[in-house]
């Protein structure tokens, strides 16, 4: 089994490949003239036969020999020569392996080898969390309908908190909101809801996604940030060259709340220049559960289109331009206060890849993005006369966000160093408000700004690192660095909170913040690495901490309060990780056990009966484990097990952390073929009991098992179809990180049929 | 020596002096010569050649109002006058007065005219119609009666109370004249009926203050009750954390005597 690191970088070329023929050619001059006593080095990039692109984590080894090395990021890699040994093996999950006979290539250095993929999966969305490319992806992974957060169902460490059946909040390893990081093709956007009706989730669909990144806790690679419980990358798709026109239609049905879909694409591929456009639409009428029930008004509606084009002048240069337009219509939320009435998102965004802009640095990409949300919410559909909350008072609401932002990195590597430097600058800025009109006319209307003109701007650098250095050891550091200034410009919102915090002198502070890890791996035998992790590092308190104001929170009834004189809040971590097999044995996984330490702990702070407010309240502790393991049965047949679990304890308010997802994994087993696939999934939770009962509304769930089935068909070289039951023993069921015990769906059976053209 | 040379000369010489005094007799009553003011005229009075003239900001309401005087005589303005005032209400059967102050004579920064206040406790109207009584003397002995007929608008912002030993007392909400989201100055007045015509300030009570919105069932928070701060008045603070319906709720007490609840309503 491979530690891969997931960079995606294009492909080196032959120039370069003579430069570092010329640089060893030179080198080797030297080592003959006496000069430098290096040991002879055989090094080259590793690539995916079918996309080009580079294949990291590829395990690059002499067939009986242990000693290897892996290839980096960007695929490249380096090794020392054997005497007497003529063929080099280069392995990696997902590809068949490849032996390289180099018996005269001598010092020859500039290989390019190339791995063929096991499956044409080249349409699949790839799921990866840390530094491993999970072993399930799904049967459905390369369902374009599917929501993005059926993707995301069953990833140890990941959950997600439910508000409706639709956009779910990644939650990760128990933390979530200021504290993971959610990113659209490396590219930030603030959600507009203040009541976290948006989140990132809302704006993508299936369709525009390549892969989904994981990054668990304060982790270096691949994203790294300050957030302390991580980040989730969507990775969009890129339109590929020379694939002259192409195109395919995706239709589909899910039967627990009615639900149609319908994704169209079209893309042509010439010899520099490359688009694809694609556009998704969903409606879905109201879920249905386990007990039989429909929870009323739980349906929504949206359409998404996806722009993208690729265009390479030159064999070192790409530019990409993507847009993504998402336009919601109602959206019914009906286990909280208000229903989306609409909300639209326009995200752009220009990347620019500059592949081997010298030696030594294979390569840097920069980013310029900007986004626009705007959500509006209202109660029109709800009695409020017979509620308890806002009685008799509808409560229209209006959020809108704007994010930009440039972000530019840089990966080098020499020998078995590999350096990634990153600099990132975003601002963003927010505006919110809500109009409270009471049933009775003659009582006035109530107006007051949930966020007054706030921008936050960042600055943030970082330095990642890591050496192969021998004996099978991997050795890391890593090192950020984040400045962040807030502003508070709309004229009610100051005086606001100039009442709020009379002895608050400045409301608008700039922070300064750090993260360092260092990580330590060894690869005990070719079957078996074990490694530590160990980073500290602060975090800037959001905008919604600072600056938002009269925010009810449903998880306990609260209105909040935000406040602009928060302290950074501290995440101390350590991880212990095991990997064992590879992908030539039988069983094969990964175990994860970690602590999180958390100290200035932002949480809200009971201010009266009504209102908290946003408060460091001390030290918080979590832990727990994630553990994935895969079973290849046959050639075909592949068992997987996953389970994670989080404990999580607020010190100050002694009482267990709100919303911590209980002990819950998922079981499966699936069969793989070009023709047919099909998969069997148990997906189970224990309950949880350890709830915030003192400081919360927060319930007991009880735990449950529900049973899915899928098969996949490819009837055609064009043509697949996909049919599933999920929860096919209509269980009644209710999640734990499920606002106001929303119940899940109960059986569903769903229907896609996918032409290619 | 008289001869027509030197009269004409003389006369010349006189004329000038007398032109040159004259003249600097103009320049310094020009410099007592009023001007229009920029504020609502409520009307005026002229006795004994002395001219009172009153004036207002906004038109007078049930409430504080502040008054401005100008006193001239023939468009000079007497210095350093010495009044005296009294606002009346007269109705069918009585007459009485309300809290008010008497000018002292000085000119206020803002307009450079003489001011004082009045606290009105009831509007013009079917009950009875309001005067502003002055005597205003000039020159010692030179003095001028007269009255001023007012209108004065209704508004919520006096209320008076009887206590259960039937005294009677004033309460009066000044401040915030225009609210606005945040924090607000609170100013609030307590007189004291002592007779018809006497409202003396009541400097000792002690209140308490709370801010409410009936109809979000909350109030806010970091108000301040308002204090004592001399003749009368009591200041504070109040935060108002949105717009809509408020209630002012203020408990007031007097040297250990429940002066009772008492609430303004405001909405804006």
């Amino acid at each position: 089994m491979c530690l891969s690191w997931i960079f995606k970088l294009p492909k080196s070329k032959a120039m370069v490949m003579k430069i570092i023929t010329l640089f060893t050619l030179l080198s080797l001059i030297i080592t003959t003239a006496g000069f430098t006593s290096q040991p002879d080095t055989i090094s080259g990039v590793v690539l995916d036969s079918e996309s080009g692109e580079p294949v990291p984590g590829a395990h690059v080894y002499y067939p009986g020999h242990q000693n290897g090395t892996v290839t980096g990021p960007d695929g490249f890699f380096e090794i020392s020569v054997r005497n007497g040994v003529n063929t080099l093996a280069i392995s990696h999950i997902g590809y068949r392996d490849s032996f390289l006979d180099i018996s005269d290539t001598g010092y020859h250095s500039s290989l390019t080898i190339k791995l063929h993929p096991l499956q044409v999966q080249s349409d699949d969305i790839i799921i990866t969390a840390g530094r491993m490319q999970m072993n399930y992806s799904g049967i459905y992974s390369n369902s374009k309908t599917r929501a993005v957060e059926d993707h995301m169902a069953s990833i140890s460490g990941l959950d997600m908190v439910t508000r409706a059946n639709f956009a779910k909040d990644p939650v990760i390893r128990g933390l979530r909101d200021g504290r993971v990081n959610v990113l659209i093709d490396g590219m930030r956007l603030t959600p507009a809801c203040v009541d976290g009706m948006d989140p990132a989730t809302a704006y993508v669909e299936a369709d525009n996604l390549k892969s989904i990144e994981i990054s668990r806790g304060q982790e270096a690679y691949p994203l790294a940030s300050t957030a302390p419980g991580g980040a989730v990358n969507f990775a969009m798709a890129q339109p590929r060259l020379n694939t002259g026109f192409t195109g395919n239609l995706e239709t589909g049905y899910h039967s627990v709340s009615e639900q149609q879909m319908g994704q169209a694409a079209f893309a042509h591929g010439g010899e520099n220049l490359a688009f694809r456009i694609s556009g998704t639409y969903r409606k879905a009428g109201d879920l249905r559960t386990g007990d039989g029930t429909r929870i009323v008004d739980s349906g929504l509606e949206k359409g998404n289109i996806f722009s993208s084009v690729l265009y390479r002048p030159t064999e070192n240069h790409q530019f990409n331009l993507r847009y993504i337009g998402d336009f919601a219509g109602k959206i019914g939320y009906p286990m909280l206060l208000m229903d989306t009435r609409r909300a639209d998102a326009h995200i752009a965004g220009l990347k620019h890849t500059w592949t081997n802009p010298s030696n030594r640095i294979n390569s840097i990409t920069s980013n310029l993005y900007i986004n626009r949300v705007e959500h509006w919410m209202d109660d029109y559909s709800r009695d409020v006369t017979q509620r308890d909350v806002m009685k008799n008072m509808y409560m229209p609401m209006y959020g809108e966000t704007l994010t930009a932002g440039l972000t530019s990195e840089l990966n080098a590597s020499k020998n078995s160093h590999f350096l990634n430097l990153k600099i990132e600058l975003f601002s963003i800025d927010a505006f919110a408000d809500m109009l409270m009109e009471h049933v009775n006319p003659e009582i006035r209307d109530m107006y007051l700004v949930n966020l007054g003109d706030v921008r936050q701007r960042n600055t943030s650098i970082s330095a990642a690192y890591q050496y192969f250095a021998g004996n099978g050891w991997l050795l890391g550091g890593n090192v950020q660095a984040e400045a962040g200034t807030n502003q508070l410009s709309e004229r009610s919102a100051v005086n606001t909170f100039r009442a709020e915090y009379p002895g608050l002198e400045n409301l608008e502070p700039t922070d300064v913040v750090y993260s360092i890890g260092l990580s330590a791996e060894k690869e005990i035998t070719d079957r078996f690495q074990a490694g530590v992790r160990i980073s500290d590092g602060y975090r800037l308190p959001s905008h919604m901490e600072r600056y938002g104001y009269y925010v009810y929170q449903p998880l306990d009834g609260f209105f909040y309060h935000g406040n602009p004189g928060l302290k950074t809040e501290r995440s101390s971590q350590a991880e212990l990780f095991v990997t064992f097999g590879n992908d030539r044995s039988l069983l094969s996984g990964n175990t994860s056990f970690w602590v999180n330490r958390m100290d200035n702990y932002i949480a809200g702070n009971r201010f009266d009966e009504l209102f908290k407010r946003y408060k460091n309240m001390g030290v918080a502790v979590l832990t727990g484990f994630e553990t994935d393991v895969t079973v290849q049965i046959t050639g075909r047949w592949t068992g997987s097990a996953s389970a994670s679990y989080v404990l999580g304890q607020h010190r100050e308010l002694e009482e267990p952390l709100p919303m911590i997802p209980p002990l819950k994994g998922t079981l499966l087993i699936q069969r793989q073929s070009d023709t047919v696939s099909v998969e069997s999934r148990f997906r189970w939770a224990a309950s949880q009991n350890r709830i915030a009962g003192q400081n919360s509304l927060e319930t007991r769930t009880k735990g449950y098992a529900l049973w899915d089935l899928f098969a996949s068909t490819r009837i055609t070289q064009n043509l697949i179809l996909q049919t599933g039951f999920e929860n096919l023993l209509n269980t009644f069921y209710t999640d734990h990180l499920s606002v106001n015990s929303m119940p899940g769906a109960g059986r569903n059976i769903y229907v896609s049929l996918r032409i290619s053209l | 020596m008289f001869n027509k040379k030197f009269r004409r000369l003389s006369g010349l010489l006189i004329a000038i002096l007398f032109a040159a005094t004259a003249c600097s007799d103009f320049n310094n009553n020009n410099s007592d010569l009023i001007s229009e003011p920029d504020l609502l005229k409520l009307g005026e009075f002229t006795d004994n050649g002395i001219t009172v003239e009153a004036y207002a900001e906004a038109p007078l309401a049930v409430g504080y109002n502040k008054i401005y005087l100008e006193v001239h005589e023939a468009g000079v303005r007497v210095d350093q006058p010495s009044f005296d005032f009294t606002p009346m209400m007269h109705m069918e059967n009585h007459s009485h007065a309300s809290p008010y102050d008497i000018p002292d004579g000085s000119r206020d920064d803002v307009h450079d005219l003489y001011h004082t206040w009045a606290i009105f406790t009831m509007p013009s109207g079917m009950m009875g119609r309001w005067e502003l009584q002055f005597s205003v003397e000039g020159q010692p002995g030179i003095v001028a009666d007269g009255i001023i007929s007012i209108d004065v608008e209704d508004s919520n912002r006096v209320k008076t109370f009887m206590t259960d030993d039937e005294q009677r007392y004033v309460l009066t909400w000044i401040e915030p004249a225009e609210p606005e989201v945040g924090m607000n100055d609170l100013a609030v007045a307590l007189h004291k009926r002592e007779s018809m015509i006497s409202f003396p300030p009541v400097t000792d009570a002690v209140f308490e203050f709370e801010p409410w919105m009936p109809s979000m069932d909350h109030g806010s928070s970091n108000n301040v009750s308002p204090a004592h701060e001399g003749n009368g008045f009591y200041h504070g603070q109040v935060n108002f954390n949105m717009t809509g319906d408020w209630e002012l709720r203020f408990d007031i007490v007097l040297n250990g005597e429940d002066l009772g609840h008492h609430v303004f309503e405001l909405d804006f």
